[in-house]
């Protein structure tokens, strides 16, 4: 990951830059002109890096030696560097802090990549000449390179100029290279000239933001496919509890997922993350992050699954029983795989909600995907990377919101007694309409399928039932444990 | 009677649900190989008993014995007991996720440990015999009520059970469909099944019933033969019922 690499490169940065801070402060003894200091502009959006083959603005500095006065000086950029019709080179001439304005003239070569400064007014001993290189690109390779060039005395001498101080290049990714292209392009400068779509969707800054916001993206996702399959033995574990006839154990589930639910994620979060460095008790975020996911989604996989073991009819489990079978062998056979069936909807939407809720994590200083865009953000003062971080949340929600909303349909149907959905799909039709055709198939296999509802019992009959159903929970209920 | 030649032998059984009394002091024998067909309106505590002899309701008070066995002695392993009575419910408890002919092997895997090549041979020759051969592959909502039901049937035999037990089999059924339910049931009768059967079918009580119970307010208000029953009843409550069924 590039990233991961950003912060050594900052301190190869910042000790480059105090060196030459340092050298540019020490006295000049030397009897020739020397080069003292080369900086380029961070050009990367996020990061202090200088690019390479991307427009930078390089600042060259040398002090005239002693005994000499210079009026020709020829700055040459490393091989691979570029001009492009929009450089531009301005000239400077300090002695000390004061600012000098000798006649010259300032012609950049593109072919041959260098700059020449001619003064009608030489440059005497002790001044400083600096040159700044405007919308110039250094050689797209990562690595350290120099700037060499010659001057000329009006003696008529020439001298080498020696290697100036090393500016460090990152090589352009692709995403910033086709940045760098779009810059030119005259419909995106046209699109940019929008306020609104400049601010919300710059073309250049989706692009050059994806690859952090997806490493963000990538974080949250790991998060949540770690967090969520520890949630389900613990939602599973929590939900057996909670329909538990001990009541310890019930009283214990009921208080994990009241808490839990009956609190926000937010709140668990903070005091996951602030509490616990507070006890001495020091764990990786990452890891913390992933404990607190889980730990807040399990509460809630524990109701769903609760639900779904008691929304089988009471008659699977009393022909289970019926047939010999005991409590386990009735719950791992009979009950939990339909319960399996029925919860994947709900399980679906919860994990969706989950994914969505590691951005709560950002509060804390847990880098994933809005941490990562909001850094581009506070860096470009441009909304574009939130949009571009909404795109990578919508890549996972939209397609499993879709399948909980085909995965609901169809168990609605398998409920009212249609067609079980084992029947091989013909050709590329919709779930829906294919389930249409499954019921109507078995309307013609079977013209008597009978709907043993309470409408086939006689009226009378049936609120007679309900009654005496009703009567039965009451009296399980007040019997506690009957007759197993 | 003999000891050896009863079945289920339920003695001043009596069911409570709260305050509720249900049941009050019934008293019912069971003969091996005889079919017995309860009889009464709704809620008169015939559903009750029937599921008292498996122990899906645990009794409040009296003993039933099942081939001489207390049930309802505290140390009677109750899943033993309910591998031998077979039951067949109002609304089929197919296991919806199973084919009919995993419906049939389930038990017989898990209960009896049959091997899974057994298992499948006696599944398909249960199906076979309640005449669902073709649709061993087939889901419970693919199949009509009554294929359900028979596929239930079908479950409970393959338990080799000692004893049957109906509650209201065919009540869930359209009407065209209930044939083809009784029939079976029928030809389990003939072939010397005991069944004790809680049904509406009256045709069917008059036909296979070697003895008949009427229950009302959940006390055994009058039994005996199906001519007894049907054709001299003694008690008010029986006349009334029969006359407003038929």
């Amino acid at each position: 990951m590039a990233s991961a690499l950003k912060p050594f490169f900052k301190h190869v940065l910042i000790t480059a830059l105090a060196l030459s801070v340092v050298i540019t402060f020490v006295p000049l003894i030397a009897g020739a002109m020397t080069v003292d200091s080369t900086t380029a502009k961070s050009n990367e959006t996020g990061s202090d890096n200088i690019l390479g083959g991307t427009p930078t603005r390089i600042t060259w500095e040398a002090v005239v030696g002693d005994g000499e006065t210079v009026n020709n000086v020829v700055v040459q950029l490393p091989q691979g560097s570029e001009f492009t019709d929009e450089s531009t080179a301005k000239v400077t001439v300090l002695e000390g802090t004061k600012r000098l304005s000798p006649a010259s003239t300032v012609s950049i070569d593109k072919a041959a990549a260098n700059v020449t400064v001619d003064f009608s007014d030489p440059i005497t001993a002790g001044q400083r000449l600096r040159v700044e290189m405007y919308k110039t690109s250094l050689p797209n390779v990562t690595g350290e390179v120099h700037l060499t060039g010659t001057y000329t005395t009006t003696d008529g001498s020439t001298g080498e100029l020696g290697e100036s101080p090393a500016i460090t290049v990152t090589a352009a990714s692709p995403a910033e290279k086709i940045s760098n292209w779009l810059d030119q392009q005259p419909a995106v400068q046209a699109w940019n000239s929008v306020t609104f779509l400049r601010l919300f969707f710059q073309p250049q800054l989706v692009v050059s933001s994806i690859p952090t916001v997806a490493t963000g993206w990538l974080i949250s996702l790991a998060l949540v496919l770690v967090g969520f399959p520890l949630a389900i033995p613990l939602g599973l574990l929590a939900s057996f509890m909670k329909i538990s006839r001990s009541k310890v154990l019930h009283v214990i589930a009921a208080i994990y997922t009241g808490i839990i639910r009956g609190t926000p994620l937010f709140l668990q979060i903070y005091i996951a993350f602030f509490g616990l460095p507070l006890l001495g008790v020091s764990i990786n975020q990452y890891v913390l992050a992933v404990f607190v996911m889980a730990f807040n989604s399990g509460a809630y996989l524990c109701e769903i699954f609760r639900a779904g073991i008691q929304s089988i009819p009471k008659g699977q489990f009393e022909a289970s029983r019926s047939l010999g079978m005991t409590g386990p062998q009735t719950m791992f056979s009979v009950i939990i795989p339909q319960t399996i069936r029925r919860v994947i909807p709900t399980m679906t939407s919860e994990f969706i909600l989950l994914y969505k809720d590691t951005s709560l994590l950002a509060a804390v200083g847990v880098m994933e995907l809005m941490l990562y865009s909001r850094s581009i953000v506070s860096l470009t003062g441009n909304m574009t990377p939130y949009i571009v971080a909404a795109i990578f949340y919508l890549i996972v929600t939209l397609p499993l919101i879709r399948v909980v909303t085909v995965l609901e349909k169809r168990l609605a149907l398998a409920d009212n007694g249609g067609s079980a959905p084992k029947k091989k799909r013909k050709g590329r039709r919709g779930a829906f309409s294919q389930m249409k055709s499954e019921i109507a198939e078995t309307v013609d296999e079977d013209p008597f399928e009978p709907d043993y509802n309470a409408q086939t019992l006689h009226h009378e009959e049936y609120e007679e039932k309900k009654a005496a159903e009703r009567k039965l929970a009451e009296a399980e209920k007040k019997n506690g444990e009957a007759h197993e | 009677m003999s000891e050896t030649d009863s079945m289920v032998s339920i003695q001043h059984l009596s069911k409570s649900f709260g305050d509720t009394e249900v049941l009050k002091d019934v008293n019912i024998e069971v003969k091996k190989g005889s079919v017995v067909v309860v009889l009464g309106p709704s809620g008169s505590g015939k559903s009750t008993m029937l599921r008292c002899i498996n122990l899906l309701e645990k009794p409040s008070g009296g003993h039933i014995y099942i081939e001489g066995n207390e049930i309802t002695d505290p140390k009677t392993d109750i899943n033993k007991l309910r591998e031998h009575v077979g039951m067949v419910f109002q609304q089929f408890n197919l296991f919806p996720h199973l084919t009919a002919k995993k419906n049939v092997m389930l038990a017989q895997r898990k209960v009896l440990k049959r091997s899974k090549e057994e298992a499948e041979q006696i599944a398909l020759k249960e199906l076979a015999r309640v005449g669902l051969a073709e649709r061993a592959d087939y889901l419970p909502s693919q199949l009509s009520g009554g294929q359900q039901q028979r596929v239930a049937i079908a479950r409970a035999l393959a338990m080799e059970p000692h004893v049957m037990l109906f509650d209201e089999a065919t009540s869930a059924l359209d009407p065209e469909l209930v044939r083809g339910v009784l029939d079976v049931m029928r030809e389990l009768a003939e072939e010397g099944m005991t069944m004790v059967v809680v049904t509406h079918e009256m045709q069917f009580a008059k036909d296979v019933a070697d003895h008949v119970i009427f229950m009302e307010g959940g006390v055994v208000v009058e039994e005996g033969t199906p001519d007894e029953v049907f054709d001299h009843p003694q008690h008010e409550r029986t006349k009334d019922f029969l006359g407003h069924i038929s």
